[in-house]
C-alpha cells in the first residue's frame, strides 16, 4: 500500500502511518478479521500493492495505538491489559487481543477501548457486539474463567461541552462506558464457526479465481431506500416510510402531497471505507445499473 | 462448569508432564536432535489422565484430525484440539502404509498440541533419502501461541505435495470434496503460492480441470 502525505503532517507521524504495526500473532485469523467482510479482505490481499491511503487518514489509528500504549504501561492489580489469546478451532488458529480484563471474585469483566463519535452511541455497533462476545468466549474457553460482563469504554472524539450543557440526553462526559449484550457460549461459538467457514471459503474462491461472496447489507452499512411524503412546496417530509405502499396511502389521503423516493445507499462502499470499492464488482456493478 | 474442571485438570497434567521429564527416544541422526515417539509419552499421559479423571479421544475424517479431552467426571466438559489432515505419502509404499503413517503422525501432533510440548522444528526421524512420510514439517509452537504450523518449503517437498494434492483431487466425488481438500491444505498452499509460483500454478490448473470434469466449473 502506498502512503501519501498530502497534508504535510510532521515526519514522526508520517513514519507511524508508514509502519503497519498490526499483528495477529502466530494465528491464521484474528477476531477482527473474521468479523470483517471476507470479500473485502480478499480484495485487499489482491490489490494491496495498488492501494493508496493518505497518512492523515490513519490519525485515529495513531490515537488508538497511543491509548493502548498508555493503558499497557499502567499496571493495576487484578487487571490484565493487552492479552492475546489463541484457540484452535476447525483446523485454524484464531487469536484475539483483549484490551482489558478485570478479575474479581473469580469472574472476568472485559473492556475494550474505542475512539468513536457521539453519534455511534445511539446504539451498539454490531461489530462491537460481535468482537466483544468472541473475546468473552475466548476467555472462557482458553482461560476457563467465567466472564461476568463485556463493555466498551468509548472515548468520544467529537464531544463538546456546550452540547453536553444544552442537552441531558447528550453524553455528559467525553468518555462513556457502554454495556454490551452477552450472547452466551453456544451462540458465540456457532457464530465463530460460521465466520471462519465464510473466510476459508472466500480464500478458496479467491485462489480459484471465482466470484467472491457478496458483502451483506450489514457489512456495507446499507441505509435502505425510503419514501418521504411531502407537501407541495414544502421542504421537510411529513413522514418517511420504508414501505412504498404505506407512503402512497398517506399521500393519497393528504391533499397536495406527493411521495419522494430516497434511494438507499451503501455508506461503506460509497465512502470507500473498505479501500477497495474501485475493484469491487459488486459495488461497481450496482453503480453501473443505477447510472 | 465443575470446580475441578477440564481446563484445570488438563493444565495440571501439562505441568506434571513437564516435571516428569519424560525421555525422548526418537533420534534424527541427520539433523542430530531427539524427539518424542508416540510410545514415549502416550503410556505416561494415560496414567496421568487416569489419575485426574481425563480421557483423550482421537478421531479423523478426510479433512480434519481431532483430539477431544473429556472430563470423565463431568463428560459434558471437553476441550477440542483440531488440525487439518495432511496425508503421508511414500512413493515406494502401499496406500495402507500411508494411512498408518498419517494416523501416527496426526495422533502425535494432536497430543503434542494438547500438551503444549515444544520440540525441535523438524519431526522426521528417518533418512532424507528414504522418508516414508511427507516432508511437510509440523512445528509445535511455544506455549503462548499454540499454533500447529505446517511448512512445505523445499522444492522437492513442494512438488511431492502438489502431486499428492492432485491425486486426492482426482478421487473427489464432487465440488464440495474438492473445496474441502483445498481448504484443509490452505496453509501449505499459501506457502506454495508465495514461494513456488510454478508449482502453485500447476496445482491451480489441475484443480480447475478437475472442477470442470466434475461439471461444476
Amino acid at each position: 500500500m502506498k502512503i501519501t502525505n498530502n497534508f504535510n503532517i510532521p515526519a514522526p507521524l508520517y513514519q507511524h502511518a508508514l509502519r503497519d504495526g498490526y499483528s495477529k500473532g502466530a494465528s491464521d485469523y484474528s477476531v477482527t478479521e473474521i468479523i470483517g467482510a471476507p470479500r473485502v479482505q480478499a480484495l485487499r490481499r489482491k490489490h494491496w500493492a495498488d492501494m493508496t491511503q493518505d497518512a492523515s487518514e490513519s490519525l485515529w489509528s495513531l490515537l488508538g495505538t497511543a491509548l493502548h500504549s498508555v493503558a499497557e504501561r499502567s499496571q493495576v492489580e487484578n487487571h490484565t491489559t493487552e492479552e492475546r489469546l489463541f484457540i484452535e478451532i476447525d483446523g485454524i488458529t484464531l487469536s484475539g487481543a483483549i484490551d482489558l480484563q478485570h478479575e474479581q471474585d473469580g469472574q472476568v469483566e472485559i473492556t475494550d477501548y474505542k475512539f468513536t463519535s457521539v453519534y455511534s452511541l445511539k446504539g451498539t455497533k454490531p461489530e462491537w457486539e460481535q468482537q466483544q462476545n468472541i473475546y468473552a468466549w475466548l476467555v472462557e474457553k482458553v482461560k476457563g474463567k467465567k466472564v461476568s460482563s463485556i463493555r466498551i469504554c468509548a472515548i468520544l472524539r467529537d464531544w463538546t461541552k456546550r452540547e453536553a450543557e444544552a442537552s441531558e440526553s447528550y453524553p455528559q462526559a467525553p468518555i462513556q462506558i457502554v454495556d454490551v449484550e452477552m450472547w452466551g457460549a453456544e451462540k458465540t461459538e456457532q457464530y465463530v464457526r460460521e465466520r471462519i467457514e465464510m473466510h476459508r471459503q472466500a480464500k478458496v474462491s479467491f485462489d480459484w479465481g471465482e466470484e467472491l461472496q457478496p458483502c451483506s447489507d450489514e457489512e456495507r452499512w446499507t441505509r435502505p431506500t425510503t419514501y418521504a411524503v411531502k407537501k407541495e412546496g414544502g421542504k421537510r417530509a411529513l413522514r418517511v416510510f420504508e414501505i412504498k405502499e404505506e407512503a402512497q396511502e398517506l399521500s393519497d389521503n393528504t391533499p397536495k402531497s406527493f411521495v419522494e423516493t430516497r434511494p438507499g445507499v451503501s455508506v461503506k462502499c460509497e465512502g470507500n471505507y473498505c479501500g477497495v470499492s474501485q475493484w469491487c464488482t459488486q459495488y461497481q456493478g450496482e453503480k453501473n445499473v443505477s447510472e | 462448569m465443575s470446580a475441578n474442571n477440564v481446563y484445570k485438570k488438563l493444565q495440571a497434567v501439562r505441568h506434571e508432564f513437564v516435571m516428569a521429564n519424560v525421555k525422548k527416544t526418537g533420534k534424527n541422526k541427520f539433523a542430530g536432535y531427539e524427539y518424542f515417539e508416540l510410545g514415549d509419552f502416550i503410556p505416561v499421559l494415560h496414567r496421568m489422565f487416569d489419575a485426574v479423571g481425563l480421557i483423550g479421544v482421537v478421531g479423523f475424517n478426510t479433512t480434519e484430525a481431532k483430539l477431544t479431552v473429556y472430563n470423565s467426571e463431568v463428560p459434558e466438559e471437553s476441550i477440542v484440539f483440531t488440525s487439518p489432515m495432511v496425508f503421508a505419502s511414500n512413493p515406494k509404499g502401499q496406500a495402507i502404509q500411508d494411512l498408518g503413517s498419517t494416523h501416527t503422525y496426526m495422533r502425535r501432533y494432536l497430543w503434542l498440541l494438547a500438551m503444549e510440548i515444544t520440540e525441535h522444528d523438524s519431526v522426521d526421524s528417518s533418512a532424507p533419502s528414504n522418508k516414508p512420510e511427507p516432508k511437510a514439517e509440523v512445528k509445535a509452537e511455544p506455549k503462548a501461541e499454540p499454533k500447529a504450523e505446517v511448512k512445505t518449503e523445499k522444492p522437492e517437498d513442494q512438488a511431492m505435495f502438489v502431486t499428492k494434492m492432485i491425486e486426492h483431487a482426482l478421487i473427489a466425488e464432487d465440488r464440495a470434496g474438492l473445496t474441502d481438500l483445498w481448504k484443509s491444505n490452505q496453509k501449505q498452499i499459501d506457502i506454495l503460492k508465495s514461494g513456488n509460483t510454478e508449482q502453485y500454478k500447476k496445482l491451480q490448473q489441475a484443480f480447475a480441470e478437475i472442477k470442470t470434469n466434475l461439471g461444476e466449473a
